[in-house]
């Protein structure tokens, strides 16, 4: 049926008071929204709407009524204000008048929810500026929010990306409650919610991973994929709970069963997953990876290490070779003496200069060739410069600093990323701006370049103002031509 | 064979190549005092460079015995460290160097304690930063050996010590089997360049693993990058016996090579090293 | 005794006498340099006063074969040649263990090299005629004793400021009643067939070499100044030489003694005695 009141009418009609009536009437549109417009279904219109305290979010219907019964719809609409769980609905009939291309003017009723902040964004906002606080929150409030769906009976139907909210302090919020379709399985609500808790706690877990999940997967088999990446990720990087919660989303399993594993996951600590993001990338084939169990080293290997059983062995690197059995990386020499390692590590890098990035379940780590923790594997992220003799590594706070190879912190001021070092000077980033700092720690120029790269040769490329250039170790500019 | 003593007509000479990558700049403890393996190595080093102007010292001049070239390596270089290749020991001794205050203290049997201060001279400065081009200072060292051999055609053939703390990372281990070859290879009259090399422990490692001066049986135990240093160094002839004996209590031929040896044990390993100062005459 | 560096043993003695066991009052003599001292194979010589009193401080860098009874050998000999050491057993501190030091008495004066360097450059003919002559008679009175030096060079040789001639350094010295102790001499001053001999005759090559070598420059001024034992097989100036020595037998004899197979020169205190120079 052809539409006859085009979308732009709506856009109209709530930029126009004259046009509103009852709540809408003290709501608008926020100027950065542009046309305001968030989504745009089958049969309603969705956009935000402020007033002078927070944010609503409106539903309204494409034809002259939504597409649900008004009875079920309204008793839903009473339901939300009792039920903590879900997000305050208004149902305001006929507050909306709209005209169409002849001019006719048509009532529209509206849904307004009061606006939280849907997961994708709370990924994004929360996950990237380290907020694990409010993301531990968020996980537990999943985990609440499942038991509740179970206990009060509830099902919603239309758990997703942009149902699944949480409000400032991470509580979750289920918004599109009245609107959800009637009849879904229970079980389906505890797959939305367990989704939501394995994309929280990857994204809060591991941030390069979070750019191939912050947006949704629009078919089945890339949502399948992702998820079996998530669990060889899991499974490899030894991290049980998550490993869980994927199989149980795969295997659909039952709404008890998933709720147990939000149960565990938001119990979990955060622990990077190297391996996920070549994978999500499809740089590695997750089949390289799937392990029924965890494989613990065998007694022997405390003893020599065989190398002839190793899943991998690595050439020798400062006379020290690198090796994988099963899941499980090490260290050992020549005749197959391990080096006897504080942690049990995840994943291993070579012996550079008597130094070594591990990761293990907590964090990054460095250890020196007698296994010794340099610098505690409690690193977000973690770089050695073997050339500099200097380490980069990014805290639990976000913070960049660069340390010397003891680990002691060499840089006063910290940054958003510091790294690229060579030469004596370390590239560092703060917002969107670059700098230099010296391998002593003391920041050579301000943080003015829209790019900066690393030295060599004494020069750097940097670009600054649209403008690329080289510059030289004192921070003046030695070439102006245009790169 | 090795049989020439150390005339000023027949000098003696040295080469040392000292690793300065990055992990030299990991702690390590000299005589009780906590400082870098390469703050170590440089005061031994320099330590090495006094001892042979003390011992060729006259009454009214240094008797110029010995030259001696100090080749500092890494990142991607191997530099001279006294100024460009060989110094005599006279030129050395005139230098001009940085003088170091260090505060000696000693205690008597009976417990009385004093302190004095010391000048110390320093020609080598600690420096730690890079990888290890161990084949670029083999190079190096070749050359000087073989301009030095042809300009003293009879005298006792030059000693290389080359002291590091890791593996070459700018070479194979077949690549670098050449070169020690080809540096072996170089020969005045009374003999073949003499190669020793010292590998320096790391601070956590086992003792047990040290092997100083090993025979061929012993080597068979060696790890492959201990396996290479031995197989690169060169048998020491007679005249080194007896220290090596007093040294290890183990009996000739002895190979010139000490894997994972502790730092304290530098100085003594240099001594041996530079034995011929015993032959200046 | 375990070996010390030349440095140890200086910086014992920065501390001054509080290092010493029985010394007292003792002061080392410095220089631009610092210590002044003179390296040798076994240790260092330091130049110190001690009570006021010059003396020069052997102090060893390694095992010496010095001991009590060689030094109370040494004080029961009487000889103007001697400068009778002080055997100090045990003195120095070390840190973590004593050393021996000997004590000798200063001998103002020259060494017999550095005299020979200086005669030869400035082409004082006469005064090396008196050297040749002082060093004549220290070689009768070595050969006419009981006891030989044992490590006879020119730098153990002190010619005093009136010229006579003072030997220093008796660590190798040789007496019948004496055991070997090991000690071969200094190359080149040693024959090459004398091995570990230990016997009357260990001086006899020396005695010949630094003779035979004043003679050829007395006798030929144009040969080269620099070398001041000239007559050392390994200089090559034999051709140059023997022909000097042509109508001077005994000369010719002690030159020709320098090449042959055996260290023991015979009828070497009659050549010296009977010299034709």
């Amino acid at each position: 049926m052809k539409k006859l009141i085009p979308l732009t009418a709506y856009i109209e009609a709530l930029g126009n008071s004259l046009q509103c009536s009852g709540t809408l009437s003290h709501l608008h549109l926020h100027p950065s929204q542009g046309d305001g417009i968030q989504r745009v279904g089958p049969h309603t219109i969705e956009c935000d709407l402020f007033d002078t305290s927070r944010k609503w979010h409106l539903t309204l219907p494409t034809d002259s009524r939504f597409p649900i019964d008004q009875q079920i719809l309204q008793s839903r609409v009473v339901f939300t204000h009792s039920c903590s769980l879900l997000v305050e609905t208004i149902f305001e009939p006929s507050t909306l008048t709209v005209y169409d291309s002849l001019g006719r003017p048509h009532q529209r009723d509206v849904l307004l929810e009061i606006g939280y902040t849907p997961l994708d964004d709370f990924m994004r906002q929360n996950c990237a500026v380290s907020r694990r606080s409010i993301v531990r929150n968020a996980l537990e409030s999943l985990h609440s929010a499942a038991v509740s769906l179970t206990q009060y009976k509830i099902t919603h139907g239309a758990l997703d990306r942009h149902t699944i909210c949480f409000d400032d302090c991470g509580e979750v919020q289920l918004a599109g409650y009245p609107l959800a379709p009637l009849a879904s399985s229970p079980t389906r609500d505890h797959e939305s919610l367990a989704m939501a808790a394995l994309l929280l706690y990857v994204g809060a877990s591991d941030l390069t991973a979070l750019r191939f999940l912050s947006h949704s997967s629009h078919n089945g088999d890339e949502h399948t994929r992702r998820l079996r990446c998530i669990l060889s990720a899991a499974q490899h990087h030894n991290n049980t709970p998550l490993a869980n919660i994927a199989h149980d989303i795969l295997t659909r399993a039952s709404a008890g069963a998933l709720t147990s594993s939000i149960a565990r996951l938001s119990e979990h600590p955060f622990a990077p997953l190297p391996l996920l993001t070549p994978l999500l990338a499809g740089e590695r084939k997750s089949s390289e990876f799937i392990f029924d169990t965890l494989q613990p080293l065998p007694a022997e290997d405390e003893v020599r290490v065989d190398f002839a059983h190793c899943d991998e062995v690595f050439p020798p690197s400062d006379t020290i070779i690198r090796y994988r059995k099963s899941n499980r990386w090490g260290y050992a020499y020549y005749d197959g003496q391990p080096i006897r390692l504080e942690r049990q590590i995840l994943s291993a890098h070579d012996f550079e200069e008597g130094r070594a990035v591990v990761i293990t379940p907590r964090g990054y780590g460095l250890i020196d060739s007698s296994g010794k923790m340099v610098m505690n594997d409690v690193w977000r992220s973690l770089v050695w410069y073997c050339e500099e003799n200097i380490v980069a590594a990014e805290n639990d706070k976000g913070e960049w600093h660069i340390y010397d190879r003891m680990g002691h912190q060499i840089s006063a001021m910290s940054a958003d990323w510091m790294g690229d070092a060579a030469e004596g000077y370390v590239v560092a980033r703060r917002g969107d701006k670059y700098c230099y700092y010296s391998i002593n720690g003391a920041r050579c120029t301000d943080f003015i370049y829209d790019e900066a790269y690393a030295f060599q040769d004494g020069k750097a490329l940097v670009c600054y103002k649209g403008h690329h250039y080289y510059i030289d170790t004192t921070g003046h500019q030695t070439d102006l031509k245009k790169v | 064979m090795y049989n020439s003593q150390i005339t000023r007509a027949n000098k003696g000479a040295f080469i040392l190549l000292l690793d300065r990558s990055g992990s030299m700049a990991e702690q390590t403890i000299l005589n009780g005092n906590v400082m870098t393996k390469a703050q170590a190595l440089a005061d031994v080093v320099n330590s090495l460079l006094t001892e042979l102007i003390n011992r060729c010292r006259k009454e009214r001049f240094i008797g110029d015995y010995f030259d001696v070239a100090i080749i500092g390596y890494s990142g991607d270089e191997a530099d001279s460290l006294l100024g460009s290749g060989w110094q005599s020991i006279v030129d050395i001794d005139s230098m001009a160097t940085d003088i170091t205050r260090h505060r000696l203290e000693r205690r008597l049997p009976d417990g009385t304690a004093y302190a004095t201060i010391v000048d110390r001279r320093a020609w080598i400065k600690p420096y730690a930063k890079g990888r290890t081009p161990m084949a670029k200072a083999l190079s190096s060292a070749t050359r000087l050996a073989s301009s030095w051999c042809r300009k003293h055609p009879l005298s006792f053939p030059p000693i290389v010590i080359n002291i590091s703390d890791g593996e070459a990372t700018d070479s194979s281990h077949e690549q670098i089997a050449q070169l020690a070859d080809k540096l072996k290879a170089i020969s005045t009259s009374d003999g073949n360049v003499l190669l020793m090399n010292i590998h320096l422990s790391g601070q956590y490692e086992n003792e047990e693993c040290s092997l100083r001066f090993p025979s061929e049986r012993e080597a068979l135990s060696l790890g492959r990058h201990a396996k290479l240093l031995f197989n690169i160094s060169s048998t020491l002839p007679e005249l080194y016996n007896q220290e090596i004996e007093e040294f290890t209590g183990a009996k000739p031929p002895f190979r010139a090579i000490c894997y994972n040896a502790p730092i304290d044990e530098l100085v003594s390993l240099l001594a041996i090293g530079s034995l011929t100062m015993d032959r200046m005459i | 005794m375990p070996k010390f560096s030349t440095r140890e043993i200086l910086e014992s003695l920065c501390f001054g006498d509080s290092m010493f066991r029985t010394l007292s009052n003792v002061e080392p003599l410095t220089d631009s340099r610092g210590i002044r001292f003179v390296a040798g194979r076994e240790g260092i010589v330091v130049a110190a006063e001690v009570e006021g009193k010059r003396v020069a401080l052997k102090c060893y860098t390694r095992p010496n074969s010095a001991n009590v009874s060689l030094f109370s050998l040494l004080d029961s000999i009487d000889s103007p040649l001697l400068a009778k050491p002080q055997f100090l057993p045990q003195e120095l501190w070390m840190g973590n263990c004593y050393t021996d030091i000997t004590l000798y008495p200063w001998i103002e004066g020259e060494t017999l090299e550095w005299t020979m360097r200086y005669l030869l450059h400035n082409h004082f003919r006469e005064r090396l005629a008196d050297l040749l002559g002082e060093f004549r008679k220290v070689a009768l009175q070595l050969l006419e004793a009981e006891w030989r030096h044992g490590d006879l060079k020119p730098e153990n040789i002190i010619v005093t400021p009136d010229g006579s001639l003072r030997l220093i350094d008796c660590d190798s010295i040789y007496h019948p009643t004496l055991p070997s102790r090991g000690h071969t001499g200094t190359p080149p001053f040693v024959h090459r067939s004398r091995g570990d001999a230990y016997d009357s005759h260990i001086d006899d090559y020396s005695i010949a070499l630094i003779i035979t070598s004043l003679a050829a420059h007395l006798l030929d001024q144009t040969l080269p100044a620099d070398k001041t034992l000239i007559t050392l097989p390994s200089e090559g100036f034999y051709p140059i030489v023997a022909p000097l020595f042509d109508e001077r037998p005994h000369l010719k004899a002690l030159l020709d003694a320098l090449y042959s197979s055996d260290y023991k020169i015979d009828q070497l205190h009659n050549h010296i005695l009977n010299l034709d120079v």
